[in-house]
């Protein structure tokens, strides 16, 4: 058996024991479980049926299976990059409007509390000098 | 009828307490009771120094960047019922006599908002590596947006009401400049560039915007112009 195989069979494992494990922890959620089916599926077929990979490369114009997975490789990499941009983006905007709400919420409230105290003294004097 | 009591002046400042009292004094001498400073989370006394003055002071809780604080100066101007709000570097660079020429296209309807220039006139003594990064800037905001402005990054800006509510700044850095650009093509919003003098000290140099500085802003502009 190819070295590869025996590194996928392993792999396969191991994604299924974490499966589980989140399955039992309840912290899997749809999308997450989507992509890992997913991902075993692409790894049984290549363990069970070698061809398949090769002729799956050759399909899409590459010379070698391998040359094909790391196209698709840097494919998934780049759109996880880009959905992770994209969420710290929205993060990083919502944190922005939080600190701009706080920072202009404390001068305001501030100011009213200095005003007060004003009012409250110049009351105080008033009623001092009756 | 314009009153000049709608004119308020927002200065972002973060690590500014040396220079920060000499960009108040001017400014209060020079008439302008309406200015909004907002402390960017610094770490030295600036807050401390400009409580001495009568001046509106946000602070923010943790350092945000320049784009940030310009929002926030924005926002709370807008809560004050502004008509223009001028954006004025604290670091002693912008001279208050400036702000008359930067508002009048406003008042006179001639525009919305109007973009400080230090190479009109050459009124300022730009280094020479500094002149090469705005120019280059420059270049590529044209590339880009399309918007040919030979001084993108210049702090002095004013922004009329109806600007300020068309422009939506989400950059927290530097790159905010080129924002703003970026939406004065967008929503077709009328500008005009003034000459402006940008005076330069070591000190301004220091703080200023760095090399490495505008590669990271020309990253993030391209970035966001890729991922919107």
């Amino acid at each position: 058996m190819h070295p590869i195989y025996i590194i996928s069979i392993i792999f396969i494992i191991a994604v299924i024991i974490n499966i589980f494990i989140k399955i039992k922890d309840k912290k899997l959620i749809l999308n997450e479980l989507i992509f890992w089916i997913l991902i075993i599926i692409a790894l049984i077929l290549i363990s069970v049926f070698p061809d398949f990979a090769v002729k799956t490369a050759h399909f899409f114009g590459f010379k070698s299976g391998f040359d094909f997975f790391i196209a698709l490789s840097i494919l998934v990499i780049f759109l996880f990059l880009f959905n992770i941009y994209k969420k710290i983006r929205i993060l990083e905007e919502k944190f922005t409007r939080l600190i701009e709400n706080i920072a202009i919420n404390n001068f305001i409230n501030s100011s009213i509390k200095n005003e007060n105290e004003i009012n409250l003294k110049n009351h105080k004097d008033e009623n001092k000098d009756i | 009828m314009f009153k000049s009591d709608k004119i308020y002046i927002i200065i972002p400042a973060y690590n500014e307490a040396s220079l920060i009292p000499l960009v108040l004094k001017d400014l209060i001498n020079n008439g302008y009771k309406n200015i909004i400073v907002v402390d960017d989370g610094s770490t030295d006394n600036t807050s401390d120094i400009v409580k001495n003055f009568n001046v509106d002071l946000i602070r923010h809780p943790v350092n945000m960047g320049p784009g940030a604080a310009i929002k926030t100066g924005i926002d709370y101007a807008l809560l004050k019922n502004a008509q223009i709000m001028i954006t004025f570097d604290a670091d002693g660079q912008h001279l208050a006599k400036d702000i008359p020429n930067l508002i009048s296209p406003i008042i006179n309807n001639q525009a919305e908002i109007t973009l400080g220039n230090r190479f009109i006139n050459n009124m300022s003594n730009v280094p020479v590596f500094k002149k090469i990064i705005l120019k280059t800037g420059a270049f590529l905001m044209f590339l880009m947006y399309g918007i040919l402005s030979s001084d993108s990054h210049n702090g002095l800006k004013a922004i009329s009401k109806s600007a300020a509510l068309k422009i939506n700044i989400k950059s927290n850095g530097w790159e905010y400049c080129s924002e703003i650009i970026e939406e004065i093509m967008l929503k077709k919003i009328k500008y005009i560039e003034v000459p402006v003098t940008v005076k330069y000290s070591d000190y301004s140099i220091k703080k200023g915007q760095k090399i490495y500085n505008s590669f990271y802003i020309v990253s993030k502009m391209f970035l966001k112009w890729i991922f919107g």
